[in-house]
């Protein structure tokens, strides 16, 4: 499903000027990474899409119609959303944290229990950690479990707000990895935030990068930012992640 | 003492099921009354400011004085028992709305914007996800609220409304210590008895508590 934003702009009732202006399409089963620093207003604007944040002007259209003629609720439930630090219900269980949607949706819980227990293997969790409790799970296993329970209802849209950005390096690779081979199977259009350059590069098709207020600097093809950096903004951004990688690299053990 | 138990075991048993009644009416109109105020309180900052120093000043009403002005308040009679329910009732409220607005505040965020985020409508997602995660909170707050209960129920006596309370005046007034004694014992005995039971209710109802706790004990 395509994602299209069009005029869209949001100050918040505290005046904080978010989102000026900006349209951007999407189209259907791409994986977009929007990337900019905090405050770019990025997350808000993954939030329009499902009406966690009502645009002040402007408007979002799925598959070209506008999200405000769909019952907030109703639709919330039909678009995977993946948190920062998996954003799981502390008191469920994780088999009952990836059943959620299902049980909202009206199934019997047992039911719901049944049909999601395969997809802890799709985002390769063991079985037998689905009566644990997220406390009792490490970051990287509370991320797959978020990812999961956004694969419950079988959405056409995953939106995923920095989902990896608590997670040790290591891990992280391994769940980027994880997520492009999803996208290879399931095909899914998803939206992806992130503030980190070298995660944008690794899993966009197409990446975005914003500067304050939502000011589109430059989008396309990885390849095409990195090697072809549109301003002097656009340039030290991707040097930033460059410069970080270099020394890394370079400091002694 | 033992022996004052073993020759008045019916009284006492008539005064112990007053003293439980004139204890679980208040306890009940305290939750129903605090955990709505308390998650209001939570959200609404106005709120919060009127509520909290006002559950202050409450507390601070001698209860004595509060049972003899309500019945000019209420239009009840002296001795209905109706009036120490509603003064304890008020002193439950006292306490128990600082906790539960305490309670609400502490719901971590990122569950609240979690459930939002996956489709939880309002009504069920403070039913099946503030309210439980707010609970262990409003458990301890609840504890307190019944143990107080208990012994401000005592009180109830010296109007006439019967209960536990009522050993302590006549065993005064007949200079007969041990029944005074057994007043305390009972009264004690009863409070930790309702401790214990909303302690176990809350296990019960709370397996991801226990399940977590020696984890992070052990971090």
């Amino acid at each position: 499903m395509s994602i299209e934003f069009r005029d869209v702009s949001k100050v918040y009732p505290d005046g904080t000027d978010a989102v000026r202006d900006l349209s951007l399409l999407l189209p259907s089963h791409q994986l977009t990474v929007l990337l900019g620093s905090s405050g770019c207003g990025k997350t808000t604007l993954l939030r329009m899409v499902n009406r966690m944040v009502e645009p002040t002007s402007g408007s979002v259209l799925i598959d070209g119609e506008d999200v405000r003629d769909r019952d907030a609720v109703m639709l919330r439930r039909s678009i995977g959303y993946v948190l920062q630090d998996g954003g799981l219900l502390p008191h469920r269980t994780v088999l009952d944290n990836v059943a959620t949607v299902l049980v909202l949706a009206g199934r019997r819980r047992k039911d719901a229990r049944e049909e999601v227990l395969p997809l802890l293997d799709t985002v390769g969790l063991s079985r037998s950690l689905a009566s644990r409790y997220p406390a009792q799970l490490s970051g990287g296993q509370r991320q797959r479990v978020g990812v999961a329970r956004a694969l419950a209802a079988d959405p056409n849209i995953l939106l995923m707000d920095e989902p990896f950005g608590a997670v040790d390096p290591l891990v992280r690779r391994e769940l980027q990895d994880e997520l492009l081979h999803l996208h290879e199977t399931l095909d899914k259009t998803i939206l992806f935030i992130t503030h980190d350059v070298d995660e944008a590069f690794r899993l966009g098709e197409h990446v975005v990068l914003l500067a304050e207020h939502g000011q589109i600097v430059q989008q396309g093809p990885p390849r095409e930012l990195a090697e072809a950096p549109a301003t002097a903004f656009a340039a030290r951004f991707v040097e930033a992640g460059r410069g970080a990688r270099t020394l890394r690299e370079a400091r002694p053990r | 003492m033992i022996h004052w138990f073993t020759h008045n075991g019916g009284r006492l048993g008539g005064l112990l099921e007053q003293h439980v009644v004139l204890t679980l009416w208040p306890l009940a109109a305290t939750l129903v009354l605090s955990i709505p105020l308390g998650a209001a309180a939570a959200r609404l900052r106005w709120l919060r400011r009127v509520l909290l120093p006002l559950s202050g000043v409450l507390y601070t009403i001698p209860s004595l004085a509060l049972f003899l002005t309500l019945p000019s308040l209420l239009g009840t009679r002296v001795l209905d028992p109706v009036n120490v329910v509603v003064a304890l009732s008020i002193y439950g409220c006292a306490l128990m709305v600082r906790t539960a607005t305490d309670a609400f505040s502490q719901v971590p965020a990122a569950a609240r914007e979690a459930a939002t985020a996956i489709g939880y409508g309002p009504a069920r997602r403070f039913l099946t996800v503030e309210l439980p995660l707010a609970a262990p909170v409003l458990l301890a707050g609840t504890r307190v609220v019944a143990v107080s209960t208990v012994s401000l129920v005592s009180v109830g006596a010296l109007i006439g409304v019967g209960g536990l309370g009522v050993l302590f005046t006549t065993g005064y007034q007949r200079s007969y210590p041990a029944e005074v004694g057994a007043g305390i014992v009972t009264i004690l005995a009863l409070a930790l008895l309702l401790d214990g039971l909303l302690l176990g209710v809350g296990r019960l109802l709370m397996p991801w508590r226990r399940a977590t706790a020696p984890e992070r004990r052990s971090r």
